[in-house]
């Protein structure tokens, strides 16, 4: 009995984790963003006003005159020194582990992030489902001072943007801190990263047109080499960089009925890119590209048949092959660094001769030769099948 | 355990030599030398049962002839008997035709109902139905008289044990009407009644009710001995008894079941399941029961075996809905708070906001004034009770919200953990759940989902250390008895009663 008592009482003292915290002595933080100046991190974390941003403010308080978000700032030698520091001025502890977004200032990311990622990584309140971004031509704090225009915490419409975009928007990319950490850690591959761009509010201007400019657009994506920015990916090299990492879910490309005839569209709703690593006189690439699709758009000036479709599928896949070739040589020109993972293809499925290039692996990403082979299936054509102008003007 | 209640599956092999069991009695009334032979035949048969009345009449005017009247005294009407049977045949004077018997049924008695017999099978099973047997002193055959009357208190449906679709009627507080409506229910040579009387001052009549041959005779020993062995000045009720002969009486959760439906009551002794009367309560004990028993319901047998199963596993998650949500509520709020949604934290923040108290304190708080509504509901006369749940639905609902007192979301939780605590069946059972909800509390908020672990190991070694009559009280759980699973979580159509599920048969004893 007195052994059993013992154990129990150990159950007790032996545990850690005593942070009892209530609600109401937390600041949950919706956004944080770093900069850095003169050598020294500036944090800003949006956080929000529950009461505010719930919509049930207390009749006694006299209604929403306060802000749904606050932003807090300092400047500080290490990441949670100046997080602690918030306390100058917030009443309550800064609790990270709601984040939607982490801005980091494009100024930092091209000095390397190391140091911030050791934070991120070690400190066992940040979750690990939140988007990191970089503030393209600006700072951090700006991005999150801004007002957005449906949801009152801006880090959260930049989170539900992202995402919906990710999903439906072939360019864009989207990542989450997990997967920037462990591409920076993983040889073979280098991480891609959203940016987010800066307006200027308008002063003069914004009263006057009665549909203000949404705020905050979704910039370029940023190319990674291990923790440095190194540039910038435009729409279609991003939309390229999508399909070989098996990020579309669906996506809208141009299809031509023949060569003369004006664009319709397709909307693919299944891409898989297979990698396949070869190695003959120095190693090389293959990519299958398997795509499905419906017609969404058809201009055409005659009916087509299976057979028309079959050929709009040759077609579109020579043209395809060819445009994702020539993103693929810009990338390797303009960037230099293995964002697809082909490294890691090889890594995992021919170890032999990764060992033998990894030293210099970005070296041979550069000239690699990459083999690019689509095919489409067009499985539908939605609700009509030809044309609509065809119709209106064949008159049968 | 699942077992607990009516037990579905019986084997096949047990059903056959149940019913075989009953060797049908050859005999002719014809073949017996004489009265005397008579009885012990009866006697035989029905074994030492009380109850069974061996009434020897002379009569004076026809040469000292010798009858002989049985019946079972607790379900005739006795007045009956005396004023219309006993009466005439005693004074009927001569009678010229040959057959006796005929002459009786023609001309002596007044019953509507009577016939005549030479089977003592026949017989076994008229006196069974209540009628009264009269044998006369060589004559072939033997007259069935009506004269049974099933008592009851105008049947009333039970209160505490209500079935949609089951049977209306309910024990009462007579113990005689209660043996009647078992008897009424199982008629059985093999049904068994032992009476001995428990209490200095009130003499009260306990009975054990069991179906030889289908509960374990050791179990009927030892709940027997533990009967004979209580010593108390009075017994007032069933509990009091329950109290004495169960082997933790301290026990958080109930290791005695109960029940006030007959049907149920008679699905318990098929499944070998002992029930215990007190004259004056009109709840029977059961025994042995494990958790499960406290799950199921008569109600589970009357609706489709589907729809019963999706229903009982449903009340298992009322249960650790009605354990665990103020705990949960509080770990998260105090503990955990990255493990909320993030789409729901900003709301719950929100709520928390300007609310004066800890989470717990809140929770314990609500919990605290549930419970006393919750008693001041059950102990008020009906007429009054009203009040009361409109009082409460306005102080712990609208007015503690709006006063800043307590929030929403805690509002929520606590009316949750109350419907859900509802849904067990068992009233008792679900008194001990708010015991044990309290503790977890306690727990949670000292030491969040840490905590909450802590307690609920606890509860799991007090139930492995409980046994009901030596059966196990998380079998057939644990052990894990794989056909008693047909009756436990779920419950498949019924091929038998099975009078030995795996778990009442693997009794430690």
């Amino acid at each position: 009995m007195k052994r059993l008592f013992f154990i129990f009482i150990c159950l007790f003292l032996l545990t850690s984790c005593w942070s009892r915290r209530e609600f109401n002595e937390l600041s949950i933080a919706y956004g944080l963003g770093i900069d850095k100046e003169d050598g020294e991190y500036i944090v800003s974390a949006q956080v929000i006003n529950p009461e505010q941003i719930s919509g049930q403010s207390q009749q006694s308080q006299g209604g929403g005159s306060s802000s749904p978000v606050l932003l807090y700032e300092e400047r500080g030698k290490t990441l949670l020194h100046t997080i602690r520091k918030m306390s100058k001025t917030s009443p309550r502890k800064i609790y990270v582990a709601h984040l939607y977004i982490l801005v980091i200032g494009e100024k930092l990311a091209k000095e390397g992030l190391g140091d911030t990622l050791d934070f991120l990584y070690r400190d066992e309140e940040f979750r690990n489902n939140f988007y990191i971004i970089i503030a393209k031509d600006s700072k951090a704090r700006d991005i999150l001072s801004t007002a957005t225009p449906f949801s009152v915490s801006p880090s959260e419409e930049i989170f539900n943007r992202l995402q919906y975009s990710n999903k439906n928007y072939s360019p864009t990319k989207a990542t989450y801190i997990k997967e920037f950490i462990t591409k920076t850690l993983t040889d073979g591959v280098e991480p891609v990263v959203p940016s987010i761009l800066y307006r200027k509010p308008n002063q003069s201007g914004e009263k006057d047109k009665s549909v203000p400019e949404p705020s905050l657009p979704t910039g370029n994506a940023a190319a990674f080499h291990n923790d440095k920015l190194i540039g910038w990916l435009n729409e279609n090299q991003a939309d390229t960089y999508n399909i070989i990492t098996n990020n579309v879910e669906s996506g809208i490309y141009e299809i031509k009925c023949d060569e003369e005839e004006k664009n319709s569209s397709l909307e693919s709703y299944y891409t898989k890119t297979e990698i396949k690593p070869i190695y003959k006189e120095g190693p090389k690439i293959e990519l299958q590209i398997e795509m499905r699709g419906t017609i969404s758009e058809l201009n055409c000036n005659r009916d087509i048949d299976t057979e028309g479709y079959r050929q709009m599928e040759k077609k579109f896949a020579a043209d395809f092959e060819k445009r994702l070739s020539d993103n693929i040589k810009d990338i390797q020109e303009d960037i230099g660094v293995d964002i697809f993972g082909f490294g890691r293809e090889f890594y995992r499925k021919k170890p032999k001769i990764w060992k033998k290039y990894k030293d210099n692996w970005n070296e041979v990403f550069k000239t690699m030769e990459i083999d690019v082979n689509v095919t489409l299936q067009i499985t539908n054509t939605d609700t009509i099948e030809n044309s609509y102008l065809n119709k209106l003007r064949g008159g049968n | 355990m699942g077992v607990l209640t009516l037990r579905f599956f019986r084997r096949k092999k047990y059903t056959k030599s149940f019913l075989s069991n009953q060797k049908r009695n050859q005999k002719k009334v014809s073949s017996f030398q004489s009265l005397e032979e008579i009885k012990q035949e009866f006697k035989q048969y029905f074994g030492e049962q009380e109850g069974i009345i061996y009434r020897k009449i002379i009569l004076p005017h026809i040469n000292q002839k010798k009858c002989l009247l049985i019946f079972i005294s607790e379900i005739t009407n006795q007045d009956y008997i005396s004023d219309q049977i006993i009466q005439p045949i005693k004074t009927m004077k001569k009678h010229e035709v040959t057959s006796f018997i005929a002459y009786l049924e023609e001309n002596i008695l007044t019953t509507g109902d009577i016939s005549t017999s030479n089977e003592i099978t026949t017989l076994f099973d008229n006196l069974l139905m209540g009628k009264a047997l009269l044998f006369i002193e060589e004559e072939q055959e033997a007259l069935s008289i009506s004269v049974d009357e099933w008592k009851g208190r105008s049947v009333e449906e039970s209160p505490a044990e209500t079935a949609v679709r089951g049977p209306r009627e309910s024990f009462t507080e007579n113990m005689n009407v209660n043996k009647a409506l078992i008897r009424k229910r199982i008629k059985s040579n093999k049904l068994r009644f032992k009476s001995t009387r428990v209490g200095k001052y009130t003499q009260t009549n306990v009975s054990i009710v069991f179906i030889q041959g289908i509960a374990k005779k050791s179990l009927v020993k030892e709940i027997e001995k533990r009967i004979n062995k209580i010593d108390l000045d009075g017994v007032v009720g069933s509990n009091i008894i329950g109290e004495k002969i169960i082997e933790q009486p301290y026990a958080i959760l109930p290791t005695v079941g109960n029940t006030e439906r007959t049907d149920s009551a008679a699905a318990f002794l098929l499944e070998g399941k002992v029930l215990i009367i007190v004259d004056g309560t009109p709840f029977l004990l059961v025994l042995p029961v494990a958790m499960t028993h406290f799950f199921q319901t008569a109600e589970d047998y009357y609706s489709q075996s589907i729809s019963a199963s999706l229903i009982r596993i449903l009340r298992f998650f009322a249960f650790l809905i009605t354990l665990y949500a103020p705990s949960i509520y509080i770990a998260l709020t105090t503990f955990h708070q990255e493990m909320i949604p993030t789409m729901a934290v900003s709301n719950i923040a929100a709520q928390r906001e300007g609310v004066p108290f800890p989470a717990f304190l809140e929770a314990f708080m609500m919990e605290v004034t549930f419970e006393i509504l919750r008693e001041a509901g059950v102990r008020m006369p009906k007429m009054v009770g009203q009040a009361v749940s409109v009082v409460g639905a306005i102080v712990i609902g609208q007015a503690a919200v709006d006063a800043g007192f307590v929030s929403a979301a805690m509002v929520i939780v606590v009316a949750i953990t109350a419907i859900a605590s509802f849904v067990i069946p068992s009233y008792n059972m679900a008194n001990s759940v708010r015991i044990l909800r309290f503790i977890m509390m306690i727990f949670a908020g000292s030491f969040g989902f840490y905590g909450i672990m802590i307690s609920t190991f606890m509860i799991v070694i007090h139930l492995s250390s409980l046994q009901s009559f030596g059966m196990i009280y998380t079998a057939p759980i644990s052990p894990f008895y794989k056909r008693d699973q047909k009756d436990t979580f779920i419950r498949l159509i019924r091929t038998t009663f099975s009078s030995k599920g795996k778990a009442l048969k693997e009794n430690k004893e």
